[in-house]
């Protein structure tokens, strides 16, 4: 027997993670496991309860939500990744396709979408709205966005996109290590790194950067 | 006697001294004059050779001082030909440099000349004491619009505005030769049009008496980049206040929602609360049209470019426009001058441009009037500089109020409304403002105070990129009618994406992960399947071997078959029902391949994606 779809609610804003738990909680195929505040414990929540689907905002304190996922999608290959966002930005479209995410939401989307799309992702299926589908690009190298916007942050790898984003969160390089759980000398490393390719040595620009790339928000 | 007369003979008076003797005895006479003879010629021979010694040496003394005399002289004539000849080599060479340092004065005075003239920078010479003006360049003329001899009776004071006369005498007070200051004052046009200028000069030797020597540059483009700058900068800073409360506004807004809908479902149908609860949803509906708008001086708002056809844009608006004027106004449209004018643009921000503009125009017409849309193609040379040539003018003009120059130049800056606080957030124009510069576009205004406004949208034409886009993305979207559709691709998370996009436009699409299960997939539903889409490079089985199998087996269905990494020329190899798409492609692009395929229209000529057999 086909037991009901197994759900990791993760939103920093209290007001929207229990309103969907609410919402979630009156389907009678979908059970929500856990509700987290921030990647760092949805990753715990994940690796315990193996979810089927995780839900998860994207722009929340500490660790990064891309992040995150990237360690629940290795260490919970069967969970499926949706992502739920303020708003459609290209940069975090992006990234959740690099991720290959089943799913992008913004949370404009009334709670019915939200939970279509979560039985469409257990289909096999993706789930992207309209203006994200039509813009995706199947490529060599698999789908990204199209006309996603070309900037010098396109030089930096995965990694430094994200040292970038903690950077202009304000968090030092400790807490960047203690939050990433790698070494402060790798985290020197990868700021060297993307403070070369950036042509920036200013803490202050690289919020700048990082601001108007949409990598956070302001 | 005879001693006398010897004396006499010897004294000179030999006449006398020889006849006393001869006279008196001869012999003794003879004798003694021989005596006296032989003495005397002795003597006389003596001192003739002594005086002949004496002659030969002063003679010689002589010759020798005159040859002397003669060699200083020939030297002396010598030096002097030879001074002189130098002196005459030097003065001729002075000379030649005279002429030639003449030759370079008149050149460089030609080429001063020409400096002065021709220099790109309007220059005026003004006497110090005056201020009038000695003397302009060409520049100078072009730059003031007045000619050259008006110019020269005028005083640097008739050129400059009121207001910075007294800053540029003050400045002008300050300068001397080593010391060269600028400014920024504002010049009168001839026809009386102000514009700033940058003035720079010194003090400078003009031969007879000193002058100022002042460079008057044009500087309303660099003011115009320059408020253009200001303006993006606090743009970008609204930007990031804007996303920042959008953000926290939208999760607000999305528990509101959320909690309204869980009340309602928990609610039994006709129940009177039911009402309020769907208000809310109105009013949530509208806070999200509110954060959109905020999102437009966000760098991350949601757009979507496609290219729109400006004149269609224009009319299917106008009965949107027509609803927001009241009676009294008279709405009058003019898109005849422009025919299939594409830009490349977000259509719902180019409607909301025309749509502020438009109540803007209602907002300054309280007594009624005429709001007037036209739209012609730009002028290429507008005067300032801009390149505007093939670009098109989308003109909002009304006969209201107007504006006086102190409103219009702060019109664009966000929050500035003339309006009462429960009509104007001020944030209307400036997403005007913000929207065009987006689509590579510029706005500008003319008002007069009592005459009405224009407001000038001036549009970049759409690159042939864009075009292409817009014919993928407007046309056969959501098209479909749940024609079944065989997907084959190894690459799983590509397969669910090109699965999601073709069931969202409306077909039924069955998924195969290689050749086989395409063969497999194939015979299975092959009474329902309309269109097979396979990589050319799956696992198994190619999808041309697989293809080749189904053609041989009298499968006729329309064929794509996707390669990435295959650049062979594969049209020989490909039946009149195949067509071959190559990564990377949009998948706007897929759908409306899979459209013109199923629906036989005129075969699709995309250069850059397909290949068909020829």
């Amino acid at each position: 027997m086909i037991g009901p779809i197994s759900i990791v609610l993760v939103d920093d804003h209290a007001l929207v993670r229990d309103m969907l738990r609410q919402r979630l909680a009156q389907e009678t195929d979908m059970v929500v496991l856990g509700c987290e505040s921030n990647a760092q414990d949805a990753v715990r929540c994940c690796v315990a309860t193996r979810p089927d689907v995780v839900l998860l905002d994207i722009d929340m304190p500490g660790l990064s939500a891309f992040e995150g996922a990237r360690s629940i999608k290795r260490q919970c290959p069967g969970t499926r990744l949706v992502f739920l966002s303020a708003f459609f930005h290209d940069r975090y479209i992006d990234q959740a396709l690099a991720l290959e995410a089943t799913g992008y939401l913004t949370k404009n989307e009334p709670p019915e979408v939200v939970v279509q799309a979560i039985r469409q992702v257990m289909t096999g299926t993706v789930y992207f709205s309209d203006e994200v589908l039509t813009r995706i690009v199947v490529s060599e190298d698999g789908a990204r966005l199209a006309h996603a916007p070309e900037s010098r942050t396109r030089l930096l790898t995965e990694r430094e996109l994200e040292m970038l984003a903690y950077i202009a969160r304000g968090l030092s390089k400790k807490e960047i290590a203690r939050t990433v759980g790698i070494s402060v000398k790798t985290v020197e490393q990868h700021c060297a790194h993307l403070m070369e390719k950036l042509a920036i040595h200013d803490r202050v620009e690289l919020a700048r950067l990082a601001i108007r790339e949409g990598l956070v928000e302001p | 006697m005879e001693q006398s007369a010897l004396d006499q003979i010897q004294s000179g008076q030999r006449e006398i001294g020889l006849k006393r003797l001869f006279n008196e005895d001869y012999n003794i006479q003879e004798q003694l004059f021989l005596k006296a003879m032989n003495s005397f010629v002795d003597q006389s021979r003596h001192r003739l050779i002594d005086r002949l010694q004496h002659e030969k040496s002063k003679e010689l003394l002589s010759l020798w001082a005159a040859f002397f005399v003669f060699l200083v002289s020939l030297s002396f004539w010598i030096m002097l030909i030879r001074r002189l000849q130098k002196w005459g080599g030097i003065l001729s060479q002075e000379i030649r440099e005279h002429h030639k340092a003449e030759k370079t004065a008149n050149t460089l005075e030609r080429k001063y000349q020409d400096l002065f003239e021709y220099a790109n920078d309007p220059i005026l010479i003004l006497d110090p004491m005056t201020y009038r003006l000695l003397d302009v360049n060409r520049k100078a003329v072009d730059l003031l619009g007045y000619e050259r001899d008006e110019l020269l009776g005028l005083s640097l004071n008739d050129l400059i505005l009121g207001d910075d006369q007294n800053s540029v005498e003050q400045l002008l007070k300050t300068l001397c030769p080593s010391n060269s200051t600028v400014s920024e004052c504002t010049y009168r046009h001839k026809d009386g049009r102000p514009f700033p200028v940058e003035i720079s000069g010194r003090l400078i030797d003009a031969g007879d008496k000193e002058v100022y020597q002042c460079f008057a540059r044009d500087i309303t483009e660099r003011r115009r980049f320059q408020e253009e700058r200001l303006h993006s900068q606090k743009i970008e800073a609204i930007g990031q206040v804007a996303d920042g409360i959008a953000h926290d506004f939208r999760n607000a807004l999305t528990a509101i929602s959320g909690y309204n809908a869980l009340g309602q479902n928990l609610l039994p149908k006709r129940h009177p609360a039911l009402e309020s609860l769907k208000r809310i949803d109105q009013v949530i509906n509208q806070a999200n049209g509110l954060i959109r708008g905020m999102l437009t001086f966000s760098r991350r708002q949601e757009t979507e470019r496609q290219s729109v056809e400006l004149r269609q844009l224009v009319e299917n608006s106008a009965d949107l426009f027509r609803r927001i004027l009241p009676a009294a106004i008279t709405l009058e449209i003019d898109v005849a001058s422009v025919q299939n004018f594409q830009v490349s643009a977000d259509i719902t921000q180019l409607q909301q441009v025309l749509l502020n503009l438009m109540i803007n125009a209602r907002d300054a017409m309280p007594d009624g009037g005429t709001l007037r849309i036209s739209l012609s193609p730009a002028s290429a040379d507008r005067g300032d500089g801009s390149d505007t040539a093939g670009w098109v003018r989308i003109e909002v003009s009304d006969t209201g109020i107007g504006m006086p120059p102190e409103v219009q130049a702060r019109i664009f800056e966000p929050f500035f409304t003339t309006k009462p606080d429960e009509y104007g957030t001020g944030l209307g124009l400036a997403m005007v403002h913000n929207i065009v510069s987006q689509h590579g576009g510029r706005v500008e205004v003319r008002s007069a105070v009592g005459q009405g406004s224009a407001f000038t949208v001036l549009l970049p034409p759409a690159t042939p990129d864009s075009t292409q886009d817009e014919i993928i993305s407007s046309r056969n979207w959501k098209s479909g009618a749940g024609e079944m559709i065989l997907l084959a691709e190894d690459h799983r998370y590509v397969r669910e994406i090109m699965a999601a996009t073709l069931r969202h436009v409306g077909y039924e699409v069955v998924q195969a992960e290689d050749g086989l299960a395409l063969l497999d997939r194939y015979r299975a539903h092959r009474d329902r399947l309309r269109l097979l889409i396979a990589d050319l490079d799956l696992p198994g089985c190619s999808g041309l071997d697989a293809l080749r199998q189904l053609r041989a087996r009298g499968a006729r269905l329309p064929a794509i078959l996707i390669t990435g990494t295959d650049s062979r020329d594969l049209s020989d190899q490909l039946d009149m029902e195949t067509l071959l798409l190559r990564k990377p492609f949009q998948m706007a692009t897929l759908a409306r391949l899979v459209y013109s395929l199923l629906h036989q229209e005129a075969r699709v000529d995309d250069r850059t994606h397909l290949d068909r057999p020829g």
